[in-house]
């Protein structure tokens, strides 16, 4: 190789190295996301809404899968207490009418800790093992959670769930709580952002590539996946306080397999390589999902489809279309 | 490596020590009793025909794995029985024989990242992490030959730079002990030369004491000052490269085999 292209090669890197394919991603998304209102009708308003929420429960999933290299099949454990611990405390006050935005906020900001308290008590656990064993293990955690939720009717009023709960009434309509959730997620997006480009972030990736060398450089690896567990775990119980107010109800199904399922299908077709990954992820996968299911019964079957084909056709997910796209044409100029 | 922590451990002479250090696989015992010193400042090798108990000692002295008997002093410290990261936090850094490196992260993040942790940055979670660590990071770099590569994702690179990576990665830990498993393996005649010199350099210049294993006899008996011998999991001897090159057990059952 030529001293020249060696150059130009290292060059190259340095650009990809400047641009990541998620900022100009992230900014589009977000004008579109501001400007998703001018659409007519209440019903793109509920999808955008629900499309934010499970984006953000991705994104926090993706802090675990993308940037520490492990599975987890019980992330909705998480997502579910922060929408129980949220519902709980705003359902006697929503009975009473007397729900005040200030109120309100502090409802939803108090499923963070109560989601990070239950993420250090599994991840405790999880966090010993690696690979398939701490997919099986998270996953059954979930699933303990979720039949603890199921079957203590006095506190959660079981497979019931938690009925009329309302935003306040400065939040109430549906654009307004639209917009509401799109700074809460857009917040707790950046925050995030920041993480996976701090030291702590790359803390992970070492963890993610190579855990056994990252102990030699002089770190506790559990340590650290403990740390991560939780400050997932959280966000993730950010996304789940959001749920309630938006769905009216919260039932035991939000702690379930089938939910944990829900983060990384969008992870896997976004692009968990990518930040921005798991947010258009959760765009294909929940748009999908509100509009085929008005026509079809078989939402499973579309999902389904969909899965495989990202799986064999594009297991970097839609974000690596784009990437690669960009590297091409910047590949192309002088 | 300028670094002099000011502890209030009595410095010692000897950097570290091993005490009757045993570790069976199953049947097979692969460090059977080794008692073994290594003085600050040094820099010796240790060789053995394959299945000598060599990676053994290693991973013992470092943590990996747990000795069955036997104890590992590190200077002036009991570290036995401590894992990877408590003994790496105490200065001893280990560079791998198979290059073990971050693939997916470019040159410049793998040693960054190693740097930021050396200096306490793993759970800083709001700064720049392009921007924290850079001066020693580029000096490390600059030193292991690797500032070309910077942007290179570590997977990418050959395999003589991998080694040279590997390197990089033990001296982000500012060590004060530097063991190395075959630095030299899978490297060109000049990466060897480059490699070597630096090692010496490393040792000469900034005092670091260093721990190596080659298979290369040439490297061996032109860097090491003293070197050991370990056959079947046991010391044979220890001595300058002159005596080692003059023994007879030496000649039969490691040199013999390929003179």
């Amino acid at each position: 190789m030529s001293q020249k292209s060696l150059l130009s090669a290292s060059l190259l890197a340095a650009a990809r190295d400047r641009l990541d394919i998620s900022i100009p991603v992230l900014l589009v998304l977000a004008v579109l996301f501001v400007l998703l209102p001018l659409i007519p009708g209440e019903f793109i308003l509920v999808v955008g809404t629900e499309i934010l929420i499970l984006g953000l429960f991705a994104l926090s999933f993706n802090l675990i899968h993308g940037f520490m290299g492990q599975i987890s099949f019980g992330h909705a454990a998480f997502f579910g207490l922060g929408a129980y611990t949220t519902a709980l405390i705003l359902q006697p006050l929503t009975a009473a009418g007397g729900l005040g935005t200030i109120t309100f906020l502090l409802a939803i900001l108090a499923a963070v800790p109560v989601s990070a308290l239950g993420a250090l008590v599994v991840g405790y656990f999880c966090v010993r093992l690696t690979g398939i064993y701490f997919a099986m293990l998270s996953m059954a955690f979930g699933e303990l959670i979720f039949y603890v939720v199921f079957s203590w009717y006095s506190f959660t009023k079981g497979d019931d769930g938690i009925q009329g709960l309302m935003p306040p009434p400065l939040l109430k309509s549906p654009v307004v709580y639209y917009y509401f959730t799109f700074v809460v997620v857009a917040l707790a997006a950046a925050l995030l952002w920041r993480i996976t480009r701090s030291p702590f972030g790359y803390t992970l990736r070492l963890l993610r590539d190579n855990p056994a060398r990252t102990a030699f450089l002089g770190i506790d690896v559990r340590r650290v996946m403990l740390v991560n567990f939780v400050l997932a775990g959280s966000f993730a119980g950010l996304a789940g306080a959001l749920w309630g107010p938006f769905a009216r109800s919260v039932s035991p199904t939000l702690l379930g397999w089938a939910q944990s399922g829900v983060p990384v299908f969008m992870s896997l077709i976004g692009g968990a390589g990518y930040f921005a990954g798991p947010l258009v992820g959760s765009i294909v996968y929940t748009g999908l999902n509100s509009y085929v299911t008005r026509f079809t019964i078989y939402w499973p079957l579309t999902i389904g489809l969909v899965i495989l084909a990202m799986v064999l056709f594009l297991p970097g997910g839609l974000l690596s279309v784009v990437d690669g796209w960009l590297k091409a044409k910047r590949r192309g100029e002088p | 490596m300028t670094v002099t922590p000011i502890e209030t451990v009595a410095a010692t002479d000897t950097i570290l020590e091993t005490r009757g250090l045993t570790k069976d696989f199953g049947g097979l015992r692969a460090t059977n009793d080794v008692s073994f010193t290594l003085a600050r400042g040094a820099k010796e090798a240790i060789i053995g025909p394959n299945g000598a108990g060599k990676s053994t000692f290693f991973a013992l002295v470092s943590g990996r794995h747990r000795p069955d008997a036997g104890s590992v002093t590190f200077d002036g410290q009991d570290v036995t029985g401590l894992p990877p990261h408590e003994i790496a936090r105490r200065g001893m850094s280990r560079a791998f024989q198979v290059s073990s490196i971050f693939n997916r992260l470019t040159v410049l993040e793998n040693v960054r990242s190693a740097v930021q942790v050396r200096r306490g940055r793993a759970f800083d979670f709001f700064s720049d992490a392009r921007r924290v660590a850079l001066d020693r990071t580029e000096e490390i770099l600059a030193l292991c030959r690797l500032a070309d590569r910077r942007h290179v994702p570590a997977g990418e690179l050959s395999q003589g730079d991998k080694k040279k990576l590997e390197l990089a990665l033990a001296l982000a830990g500012e060590p004060r002990l530097l063991l190395l498993d075959e630095p030299t393996a899978g490297m060109s005649l000049e990466e060897t030369r480059e490699t070597m010199a630096l090692v010496d350099d490393l040792n000469e210049s900034h005092g670091l004491t260093i721990l190596f294993t080659e298979h290369d006899m040439s490297v061996v008996f032109n860097h090491a000052r003293r070197i050991t011998l370990l056959h079947r999991g046991r010391m044979i001897l220890s001595g300058s490269p002159a005596e080692v090159r003059a023994n007879d057990e030496v000649q039969s059952i490691y040199l013999g085999g390929q003179a």
